[in-house]
């Protein structure tokens, strides 16, 4: 018997996120304040660095709780040990921070740091391109053909009926049209830019930079790379290196699977990681960090 | 592009939602949004459907305050001027 933790990044942003921050734990308030400044809590979306950030502390803040319950004998009598922990894309930091390999406040510096890197290494080309999120219970046997055809990068292998795909405006017109005609759900994303793809190139150095920068220790938990699917071996380049490659989140969900789990928690906010575990691994059931407090 | 009539638009919609797996044989006018099962993602969606086929220029938050599917189509309706 175990649970395994799973962290969000940027696809659910909380309207009360300044508030979450100062809830989040005097550390990582201190933090985000220390390295944004005192009022960057009031308009948490005002920049990537602001907004990245603060995913972050209220990730390790809602994180932290449920590691807390999960040390409690009757929530641990319920789920068991913590097996591992991932995090999706932005959720990466949260969960190395989790996981033992972080201090929490140098994960909330390094988030700060690898969204200060979206405005400083901006890339012109990003401006005529976008993200896609096309899904369908075919999806995955027709997106090859579809970007062979209209071009794009798969930027997010999300679950068995949903991927993300970052591409031109063009390409995305022509995807959307084509989806739609193939009875796909399709739908453009607000987003940072064409993420996940090679578009991102330009920041992947600055990242890894500020990612060795960082001092990192052994994972006391096993934390997951949504680059390899396995277990992060290389900080640096993996926590780098997905900006410009694809999330491989179904397959991290797959490979945490063996790991016979007999829960996901989502660690939220939003509910939207739960949503694809139960779509990729439907026999394994989700809960929520309000499921602990209320065991 | 055919002139925009209600008809025309209520029928592109409602062939969206059945492609949502929404029941849309039993969808009235006073049938509660969440009851239908149309989420706020629906919605998104939806909005760029009107927009890419129509040239309807509508935003998701346009529906704040829609409860009711009658709601939405007023929504949609009064956007795109017919």
């Amino acid at each position: 018997m175990g649970i395994v933790l799973l962290c969000p990044g940027q696809g659910q942003v909380p309207r009360d996120l300044g508030d979450l921050v100062l809830a989040s734990g005097d550390d990582l308030a201190a933090a985000y304040a220390d390295k944004l400044g005192a009022d960057a809590h009031l308009d948490p979306l005002k920049d990537f660095a602001r907004a990245q950030a603060a995913l972050v502390a209220v990730g390790i803040g809602r994180g932290r709780r449920a590691l807390e319950l999960l040390q409690t004998p009757s929530v641990r009598g319920e789920y068991g040990e913590v097996l591992a922990i991932a995090g999706h894309s932005l959720g990466e930091i949260t969960a190395l921070a989790l996981g033992g390999a972080l201090d929490a406040t140098d994960a909330v510096r390094l988030a700060a740091d690898r969204g200060r890197a979206f405005e400083d290494f901006h890339s012109p080309d990003w401006d005529a391109a976008g993200m896609l999120a096309i899904s369908g219970p075919t999806v995955q046997d027709e997106i090859a053909a579809l970007l062979a055809e209209y071009g794009g990068e798969l930027a997010n292998d999300n679950a068995p009926d949903q991927v993300v795909v970052s591409a031109t405006h063009e390409q995305i017109a022509a995807l959307t049209t084509e989806a739609r005609e193939r009875s796909l759900r399709a739908v453009r994303l607000e987003t940072t830019g064409p993420g996940h793809s090679s578009y991102m190139a330009s920041i992947v150095a600055p990242v890894r930079a500020a990612v060795e920068g960082a001092p990192f220790h052994a994972a006391t938990i096993p934390v997951y790379s949504g680059l390899t699917a396995a277990p992060f071996i290389d900080l640096p380049g993996e926590v780098s290196g997905i900006l410009a490659n694809q999330v491989r989140w179904r397959e991290t969900l797959l490979e945490l699977a063996t790991l016979e789990p007999t829960h996901f928690l989502d660690v939220g906010p939003g509910g939207a990681m739960a949503r694809l575990a139960r779509k990729t691994v439907p026999d394994v059931p989700t809960v929520t960090l309000d499921d602990l407090e209320s065991a | 592009m055919a002139d925009l009539t209600r008809e025309l638009i209520q029928a592109r919609i409602e062939r969206a939602l059945a492609a949502f797996d929404v029941d849309v044989e039993t969808l009235t006018p006073e049938s509660g949004l969440e009851d239908a099962d149309i989420d706020s993602l629906d919605i998104v969606e939806l909005s760029q459907i009107l927009e890419d086929d129509y040239k309807i220029d509508i935003k998701p938050q346009d529906f704040q305050g829609s409860t009711t599917y009658g709601d939405a189509l007023d929504v949609v309706f009064r956007r795109a001027g017919v």
